[in-house]
């Protein structure tokens, strides 16, 4: 594992705890097969600047709910009342992540711009590739969460 | 008097005589209320995160877990007269860094759910003294709500 | 009296969240305004009074560092107090923003309590029964 790779996980867990009130747990292989009975979701964002690169996360909609009610204080399903999903909540999450690993990989003098954050839902085969590139992959209450980063001009963080 | 608060225990009074104490407060997290127009203290030694944990011990003694002992705190200082609108509330405890908990993090989850909690209950944290390896002994005093933490030798007021 | 607030943050939820804390702290409210980016907030300011502004800094169309560069050059914005909340945590972002004549920032993810005392204290008002 290199030093992004170790970068990203420790940034992970940080944010799920301290934003989203979560813990991720170790997860197996079968944890991360495609369920037809899931909708799966995936949000980039890309950061530039003196360190450039993009960093994924992918996992269900269900942990969109459950990350937009905790971060809210609400109940998932007056989440989904409101916003009419949570794919917001997964935006900021991956733009928190993505922020405090450019500090953490590269230093705290280290300035990157941050491009805005997309979410959007993807099919078997997405999700299936999203799992195969996943740098960091956790069970986070029950749900599967993979996530990737590259930086441009050292290739995969692994 | 002193009134000491067990493991896995809670106390309130009105009694302006009365100070509430609990000792060897590790992983586990200490929960001080106080009303001060009902001058009502009350203290919380809870354990476990997660009621879900053993739901036939949260029903036998639901203050053993955070999410169980929180709300029955405020209940028990309510039919003492306090109000929730008049409440400070401080936490103490929960370190994170002996051997023990490296894996399970119960001190951290401990944490992580009051905040968790109260965020959804709206009930902000006026004050706390968390995290780190060395226990602490945590007391609070019915007739002032001043909260003392002890550690390491030395005392604080939080 | 009551203080009106501007919230900038292209996230809704990171909107909301602020909000909630403003509405559950002692402070008194007088109106809560939001804006997606740094264009639609100069907007809200040359049309509303705005005692205090919370802006991220990565944002479409206009980023928090041009928002309050162009707050700077404006004769009656520039006096308004602004703190940045951003997930960003380089020193030199930092200083730049704080060369900026920014009153804080604070780094996402920030607690309820965060965001309570800051805007509390530079309100200058006295914490309730702390």
């Amino acid at each position: 594992m290199s030093d992004y790779a170790s970068a990203l996980e420790k940034v992970f867990h940080e944010i799920l705890s301290k934003y989203a009130m979560m813990f991720g747990e170790p997860a197996g292989e079968a944890d991360f097969v495609y369920k037809p009975e899931n909708v799966y979701v995936r949000s980039d964002v890309g950061f530039k600047g003196q360190y450039s690169g993009t960093m994924s996360v992918a996992s269900t909609k269900g942990f969109c709910f459950v990350l937009a009610a905790n971060v809210l204080g609400t109940e998932p399903e007056q989440e989904c009342a409101k916003t009419g999903s949570g794919c917001d909540a997964m935006k900021e999450f991956i733009n928190l992540t993505c922020g405090h690993f450019v500090t953490e990989a590269f230093g705290k003098q280290a300035t990157a711009d941050l491009t805005p954050p997309d979410a959007f839902i993807i099919g078997s085969n997405e999700w299936e590739e999203a799992v195969k590139s996943a740098d960091v992959k956790f069970m986070v209450e029950g749900m599967p969460v993979a996530v990737s980063v590259n930086v441009e001009g050292t290739g995969r963080a692994k | 008097m002193d009134i000491s608060v067990e493991i896995g225990g809670l106390k309130v009074t009105r009694n302006p005589a009365d100070r509430l104490i609990t000792y060897s407060l590790g992983t586990c997290l200490g929960v001080t209320i106080y009303d001060p127009v009902a001058k009502v203290a009350g203290l919380l030694h809870a354990q476990l995160p997660q009621s879900s944990l053993n739901g036939q011990k949260a029903l036998l003694m639901p203050s053993v877990f955070v999410d169980t002992g929180i709300p029955l705190l405020f209940e028990k200082a309510y039919q003492l007269g306090a109000e929730k609108k008049r409440i400070i509330l401080k936490l103490a405890g929960a370190t994170v860094k002996n051997e023990a908990d490296e894996f399970f993090k119960i001190g951290e989850r401990n944490y992580i759910m009051a905040r968790k909690l109260l965020w959804k209950n709206q009930v902000f944290i006026s004050g706390e003294d968390v995290g780190g390896c060395i226990a602490r002994t945590v007391s609070i005093d019915a007739a002032t709500g001043i909260v003392t933490v002890k550690s390491g030798g030395v005392e604080k007021i939080l | 009296m009551a203080y009106n607030f501007l919230i900038v943050d292209d996230s809704i939820t990171t909107r909301t969240i602020i909000k909630k804390i403003l509405q559950l702290s002692s402070i008194e409210i007088g109106e809560l305004h939001e804006a997606a980016d740094g264009e639609e907030a100069l907007e809200v300011l040359q049309n509303k009074w705005i005692d205090l502004v919370f802006a991220d800094i990565n944002m479409p169309r206009m980023n928090g560092v041009e928002m309050v560069q162009r707050m700077r050059e404006d004769g009656m914005l520039k006096s308004i107090p602004v703190v940045i909340v951003s997930s960003e945590g380089s020193e030199t972002r930092i200083e730049e923003m704080m060369a900026k004549g920014i009153k804080a920032y604070l780094r996402k993810p920030f607690t309820p309590e965060n965001i309570k005392e800051l805007a509390e204290s530079i309100l200058n008002l006295d914490k309730r029964g702390e």
